[in-house]
């Protein structure tokens, strides 16, 4: 699976409370399946998939597809492991925040893990995309769409009701973010580009002081 | 360890809630991860050379002068009428329409622009290049100055689970048992695996929950058997400057270290004898400690972890961390180069010529006095460097006249680039009074200019129209050829004068088509600004890496001194950090250097004691990771002082060879009324932000100078 044969290394991370289906969200992306039975993450794990990618011009037309390698994250929801898995954090170039549609609670949270994101992750506004998962088990569901599309939108951040156990809107959650994540890609490369770019000077380390670099840097 | 004083998250996680099984699990999870990462380094990597192989055979570079009228990357000629449309947005170089990239919004950029961010997105640099400002380069913290134990800078493509992998290996008794590194037999060692401790049973269990991590496992076993023969023979390489003094001084980091990893080090690291030996060995010394017989078990689960704070050796990238045994070598090998920054240590090779920077100074001088050198040619670059390596200068110059007839092409057969000196015509006299010349031709493969580069013909007497019709051979691949330029040059042979130089062309071969054996002539030049067709790749000279922090003295302290107490006030040190090389000028056979950078700090009146770092062999993008200290320095001195570092080839037997070198500083001015400092750019701005933020690292990538005579 690890061979070099690709054109992209991409690297997401799923993360959100324990029990809103991370693992089962990501196994039904890589291997379209589902287990019922609930096995918590122990810390970190990740799982591997490869995706053709094929980036829409303006124009409307498609454009030669990309081999993509995705390494997908997963993360122990559990606080226990939460220090190490915000470390990894900030090697992901995207993020799936997941909560459960039947589970208030794991909505709530979804502010909390957006400011962990601010702070763990690579840049300050990262891509991120947000699942409310479970969205098959409707006879219990605890949360509004119209409230999540409210915060999404405060966000501005995509949003999508899935479900791991029958697969819906598992693929579209991904594809959505693998398509900001190459149109970033795109922009930060544009962007860079200064006469004989080739030179950068990184600022100093203390946060206080690489903030005001940051900012710049992640509007790309 | 102190923690609050480590502002880095990653370095702080502590584990030692987990459980054995549970790091177990995590550990496997990260050696897979481990595995995808060096795939992943390796397609970088093949996909940065051959950026690289576009870049040399792209021709203009953002340094030198060229025609409005030709094209920025095949010098073919442009029409004016073009000329306006054609310039390339990225690099402004006017840029014929055989050398664009159509990009799908129907703009373009030439050929290497596009390559070049093309890459960027690849190797995933946009990423990296973002995230390197939020979780860079972590500040030495107070203690560690102290002991001038230098923390390794993470590396920008350094992961969490990198480190986290990395910290693991370093424990003497590391929680994934010993076998993998056992070359011979992976499926009893699958089984040894199992039986040795309660750890690993538990963690067979939860892995056998997952099928595919189980399988991944036991393929990685013989994988990394497959790669131990590479990777240790780069370690081999690598470790080759490790010195019995740095020996010494590592064991004092590594106490705990079982000796049989100690004595592989000193020894060949890779004969598979010792490596099993020392797989046993450490298996034998760790048997007891594996299970938590120590009476303190979180003790060991912190030591495990945090070791990263202390130790944290940078891995060399390209070493498959999955054999242990390796790494250890390689991080001990580190903390040897570490320790060696404390000046006093600073190694002073016996016998190697000093012709740096002196040379370097009085070279200076006579480019000075001779007012026809233009300083911002290439040409008088490699002049300067030949003057300095092999002639000298001290030849009678003539009126250079006539042409050289050769032809130059590539014999696969043999490996090697063939120059047919054919003959010349209507060359000046070399003995003026006597109206005569005894010519022979001379070859020299830049950048080379050892006489390991030197070819000669024979002479031909008392004739001003020589035929040779005699072949001077290079053993070469050919993709290195594009990095070289040959120089061929006419000389008179003076028996009883001097001899006197007749004129030279100097011949890039990026752009030279070496199959078709095709007769040149060309007219001889002098040696002047206007000289041949330079290969503008000679003034690519690849990168320095280097992180630069000012540490601000400690506060004024009272000491007794003849029973007074009197206030001293301390003064701080500059740290220069020599992370890396990257892109050098392979100098040697096998298109490698063996490259050592050193460095010089300056004032208007004098320079230190010049540092130097070990050296790097068979690399051409070295990591030196070695820290030069200046001490007993005030923030203010530094305004005034510049700092040189210079890049080298290593050369045994003969001088070492100037591969490149950048000049810090804040301000342009002399040293010692001689030398003129012209620090710029980025040489300006990392120097000044070092100045801004005392305590803290500037790091930069700043590109090599060809030369480090004034106006590059």
């Amino acid at each position: 699976m690890s061979d070099g044969d690709y054109d992209y290394l991409i690297k997401f991370l799923a993360l959100g409370d324990s029990g809103v289906g991370k693992t089962s969200f990501l196994y039904q992306y890589t291997d379209t399946k589902f287990n019922s039975k609930f096995i918590t993450t122990v810390g970190i794990d990740f799982r591997e998939k490869r995706v053709v990618y094929k980036s829409t011009n303006p124009d409307g037309s498609s454009g030669r597809g990309q081999k993509i390698h995705m390494q997908l994250w997963d993360t122990a929801g559990q606080e226990r492991f939460r220090s190490l898995t915000t470390a990894f954090f900030r090697d992901a170039m995207g993020f799936l925040l997941l909560f459960d549609l039947t589970n208030e609670q794991s909505f709530l949270n979804v502010r909390n893990w957006m400011s962990q994101l601010q702070i763990h992750a690579y840049c300050e506004s990262p891509d991120v995309v947000l699942c409310g998962n479970k969205c098959d088990l409707s006879d219990q569901r605890a949360v509004r769409e119209d409230e999540v599309r409210e915060l999404a939108e405060k966000y501005g951040i995509p949003y999508f009701e899935t479900s791991a156990a029958n697969g819906q809107n598992v693929n579209p959650a991904v594809d959505v973010l693998l398509d900001l994540i190459m149109k970033r890609m795109e922009r930060c490369v544009d962007k860079s580009w200064i006469p004989d770019g080739t030179v950068r000077v990184n600022g100093p380390t203390n946060a206080d002081l690489s903030e005001g670099s940051d900012r710049s840097k992640c509007a790309c | 360890m102190v923690e609050g004083t480590m502002p880095e998250a990653a370095d702080m996680i502590n584990l030692g809630f987990l459980s054995d099984s549970e790091r177990e699990l995590i550990l496997e999870v990260l050696q897979r991860d481990e595995e995808l990462r060096q795939a992943e380094e390796q397609r970088v990597r093949s996909l940065k050379a051959e950026l690289l192989d576009v870049k040399r055979k792209g021709a203009k570079r953002g340094s030198g002068r060229y025609s409005d009228h030709s094209c920025g990357r095949c010098q073919q000629p442009l029409s004016r009428l073009t000329v306006f449309s054609s310039r390339c947005q990225i690099c402004n170089h006017h840029v014929c329409s055989k050398c664009r990239t159509v990009l799908p919004d129907r703009s373009w950029r030439c050929n290497v622009c596009a390559k070049e961010s093309d890459l960027k997105k690849r190797t995933g640099d946009w990423f990296y290049d973002q995230r390197i400002n939020r979780f860079s380069l972590m500040p030495v913290h107070d203690l560690m100055r102290a002991s001038l134990k230098m923390k390794a800078q993470g590396k920008k493509r350094e992961t969490t689970g990198e480190t986290l992998l990395r910290s693991t290996e370093i424990n003497p008794d590391p929680p994934i048992p010993v076998p993998r590194v056992r070359q011979k037999n992976p499926i009893t060692d699958n089984k040894g695996h199992s039986n040795e401790s309660s750890g690993s049973i538990a963690s067979k269990e939860s892995f056998e929950s997952k099928e595919d991590v189980w399988s991944k496992s036991t393929r990685s076993d013989s994988e990394s058997a497959g790669k131990n023969s590479i990777t240790s023979s780069e370690a081999d390489a690598r470790s080759g400057h490790v010195t019995p003094e740095q020996q010494r001084s590592e064991n004092s980091f590594v106490p705990s270290s079982p000796a049989g990893s100690t004595v592989s080090s000193l020894t060949a690291p890779v004969k598979v004898g010792i490596v099993s030996v020392d797989g046993a060995n450490l298996e034998a010394n760790d048997a007891p400690e594996v299970k938590p017989v120590s009476p303190n078990p979180e003790i060991d689960v912190d030591r495990l972890f945090k070791k990263s704070i202390k130790r944290d050796p940078k891995p060399p990238e390209y070493v498959s961390t999955l054999d242990l045994r390796d790494v250890r070598d390689k991080s001990e090998a580190s903390m040897g180069n570490r320790s060696q920054s404390v000046p006093g240590l600073d190694i002073q090779e016996d016998g190697e010529e000093d012709e740096d920077i002196d040379s370097l100074v009085s070279f200076h001088k006579r480019t000075i006095a001779s007012s026809s050198y233009s300083l911002n040619s290439s040409k008088s670059t490699l002049g300067s460097l030949m003057s300095i390596y092999s002639e000298a200068g001290d030849y009678d110059s003539v009126e250079v006249s006539g042409d050289l007839v050769f032809s130059l092409s590539y014999d696969e057969h043999t490996q090697s680039l063939q120059v047919l000196i054919k003959e010349c015509r209507g060359l000046a006299y070399g003995d003026a009074s006597k109206q005569l010349s005894h010519p022979y031709v001379k070859c020299y493969l830049l950048p080379d200019k050892s006489r390991g580069s030197k070819r000669k013909t024979s002479i031909k007497r008392n004739t001003v129209n020589p035929v040779y019709e005699e072949t001077l051979k290079y053993p070469i691949s050919r993709s290195q050829l594009f990095t070289r330029s040959i120089l061929i040059s006419v000389w008179h042979y003076g028996r009883f004068s001097r001899n006197a130089f007749l004129g030279e062309v100097e011949i890039a071969l990026d752009t030279r088509d070496l199959d078709s054996l095709y007769t040149d002539s060309v007219i001889l030049m002098g040696k002047s600004p206007s000289g041949g067709p330079a290969s503008a790749f000679a003034h690519y000279k690849g990168e320095l890496v280097i992180s630069l922090k000012y540490v601000a003295p400690t506060k004024p302290k009272t000491e007794k001194i003849k029973g007074k107490k009197v206030v001293v006030e301390g003064r701080g040190e500059l740290h220069v950090f020599i992370k890396e090389a990257k892109n050098l000028i392979a100098m040697k056979a096998g298109g490698t250097s063996d490259s050592f950078v050193k460095g010089y700090l300056l004032t208007a009146k004098a320079k230190t004691t010049k540092k130097k770092t070990p050296v790097v062999k068979k690399d051409l993008n070295p990591h030196y990771d070695h820290t030069f200290v200046y001490k007993e320095l005030a923030l203010e001195q530094l305004e005034e002082m510049w700092l040189e570092l210079t890049v080298w080839d290593k050369e045994g037997m003969s001088s070492n060879e100037f591969l490149g070198g950048v000049r810090l500083g804040s301000r342009k001015g002399t040293v010692t009324g001689e030398v003129e400092m012209d620090p710029a750019g980025e040489e300006v701005s990392l120097w000044e932000k070092m100045m801004q933020y005392p305590d803290s690292w500037a790091e930069g990538t700043l590109p090599l100078r060809s030369t480090m005579v004034k106006g590059k």
